[in-house]
């Protein structure tokens, strides 16, 4: 029972991290070993949120960004922002991204 | 019954100080707070709250003498002790507080205000149509947004937009308790379990605040013994276990509230156009003391929808010039929570149980069930709203009539779940069923701690 109530892992979570990889596969955004390593981190991440993972910043900074710069420019930097507080914007994101397309490491 | 109640008066002297914190806020707030708070007073009295709650608390105390109502007035006399015999409170005297004592609608008050927190729809409504005029359907497309059945609709004609904060957002910061969100809640059957005995679990999640509005208490007299979860100045708590049975919940997030476009007598501005004819628009006047300058005279006007929220909504009349009024289910019916969280409490077997849940109109609740005699279940607590096909649930609507709600489902068409061969009932705010987003749209969570719970339950025993 403790195991069920205290679990940190969100599997949807990591499917759509997977799903975002794959769309940055061939484009040429691993500029850096730095870039290299985020990568790798976020490719191994489980969707567990441990004190001391790191792959959950990766992935929520990614996503954030991802909606920001595919939205924001069209809805308005303050409907973004109450946008981000409904539960309209935490929708289908993995089938979201299954269509999104990578323009030149600027994910649209 | 004298026991009970000395019960229910030492449990009152524990939490009396929480519980006027919270109160205080809702009676005095723009007397003591100043102008600062001033939107959100001009907007809960325009939504009428405080009416809502006076109805609510005649209709019960012109009802019968009933044992909810008895121990209604028993809890309301250990608060009124607390306040009249207790200690006056630092906080109280800093701020200049008369003592008042409490009433049955004061009661009614606080169970009201505790419902508004959790309306989605006055912030996400606005947001969806400002986007769909500015954007349209493909962009509702593109980001997948299918929580709502038909996205077309005529188009009303919009004034330009700009974009603005919503107001209830802004609200948001003033309030005095937190918005509630991310709950989960299962029940196992005996043959999941390794102690062979049903299990029942639920977290409820609510924002950080402190004081806090939740506490736990253990009551026990002869005959009756009940562990729970109460909310400060609600006699009756909405989570618990007796020696019988328990039940949890979480937020189920039906879109219970929808918002009109109202159409105007170009001769007469008190008038509405409805289905056929023209309705005449409601007023009261509401007088605001305010702490720091003088007193605010507001105009509340109402049409046969509900409150004309515009008036206080300013993402609103950047929309359009027409009033937009907002029907809620939550107001349409009258506040009944006391008996059906006291029946909850006392059902002695499933259907009884299931009886209580049945009253529940809103805000809409998924409830978890699990009894001593290996019965679990999962309902949803709310009356759905059945509206003309044609109508998108998070779009401003039509007021002249076509878009009109045509009543409410019956609670036997509620998805529930009884004794499911599974061996297990989840609720994580997720879509209450597979066709809820024909039926039964809402802001409902997607599906990702329900996911995982289902993955885990499907591992091992318990």
């Amino acid at each position: 029972m403790e195991h069920i109530v205290l679990d940190d892992t969100n599997i949807v979570a990591a499917d759509i991290a997977q799903t975002l990889l794959s769309k940055l596969n061939g484009v040429d955004i691993v500029k850096s070993q730095l870039h290299e390593r985020v990568y790798r981190i976020l490719q191994q991440w489980t969707g567990s949120h441990q004190v001391n993972n790191i792959g959950p910043t990766i992935y929520y900074k990614l996503l954030y960004y991802s909606l920001y710069n595919s939205m924001a420019d069209e809805i308005g930097e303050k409907d973004f922002e109450l946008f981000l507080k409904t539960h309209i914007q935490k929708g289908d994101a993995c089938q979201y991204f299954e269509t999104t397309v990578v323009y030149g490491g600027i994910i649209s | 019954m004298k026991i009970l109640k000395r019960i229910f008066w030492s449990l009152v002297l524990l939490i009396g100080g929480l519980l006027l914190f919270v109160s205080v806020f809702l009676f005095f707030q723009k007397e003591l707070f100043g102008s600062k708070t001033l939107d959100v007073d001009k907007f809960f009295r325009t939504l009428g709250i405080a009416q809502h709650a006076e109805k609510s608390a005649q209709i019960f105390m012109s009802g019968p003498d009933t044992q909810t109502k008895k121990d209604v007035l028993a809890y309301l006399e250990g608060v009124n002790q607390y306040i009249t015999r207790g200690r006056s409170r630092l906080e109280f005297m800093m701020l200049k507080i008369p003592k008042e004592t409490f009433t049955v609608k004061d009661l009614f008050l606080i169970v009201d205000y505790i419902s508004f927190n959790f309306q989605m729809g006055f912030k996400t409504d606005p947001l969806l149509t400002r986007m769909h005029d500015k954007l349209g359907d493909e962009y509702f497309k593109d980001i997948q947004y299918s929580h709502t059945r038909a996205l077309k609709r005529d188009s009303i004609q919009l004034i330009p937009t700009i974009s603005e904060l919503s107001i209830p957002v802004e609200l948001e910061k003033y309030l005095p308790v937190s918005i509630w969100s991310g709950s989960n809640s299962w029940a196992i059957s005996s043959s999941r379990s390794i102690s062979g005995k049903p299990l029942l679990s639920n977290d409820t999640h609510i924002g950080i605040q402190q004081p806090a509005v939740w506490y736990e208490a253990y009551l026990e007299c002869p005959g009756f013994r009940f562990y729970g979860n109460f909310l400060a100045g609600f006699p009756f708590a909405p989570i618990g276990h007796t020696e019988h049975h328990g039940w949890g919940l979480t937020m189920l997030e039906n879109d219970d509230i929808d918002f009109f476009k109202e159409k105007v007598s170009p001769d007469d501005t008190t008038l509405v156009y409805s289905k056929d004819h023209w309705d005449k628009i409601s007023f009261r006047l509401e007088t605001i003391k305010v702490k720091d300058s003088a007193d605010v005279k507001i105009n509340c006007r109402s049409t046969h929808h509900g409150p004309i929220c515009s008036d206080v909504m300013p993402e609103f009349q950047r929309m359009t010039n027409a009033p937009v009024s907002v029907c809620w289910t939550f107001l349409n019916f009258n506040n009944n929570l006391m008996d059906a969280t006291w029946k909850l409490a006392h059902a002695n077997n499933l259907p009884e149980f299931r009886e209580a849940v049945s009253m529940v109109a809103a805000p809409g609740l998924n409830i978890v069930y699990a009894d001593r005699f290996d019965n679990i279940a999962r309902y949803t607590a709310a009356k759905f709203v059945i509206r003309p096909d044609s109508v998108s649930a998070d779009m401003l609507l039509d007021g002249s009539g076509k878009d009109d709600w045509l009543g409410y489902y019956d609670f036997s068409v509620n998805p529930k779940e009884e004794n499911p061969e599974l061996g297990f009932v989840l609720s994580c705010n997720n879509p209450p069923s597979l066709d809820s987003m024909n039926l039964f749209p809402g802001y409902y969570v997607p599906e990702d701690r329900f996911a995982r719970l289902k993955h885990l339950m499907g591992e091992a025993e318990v």
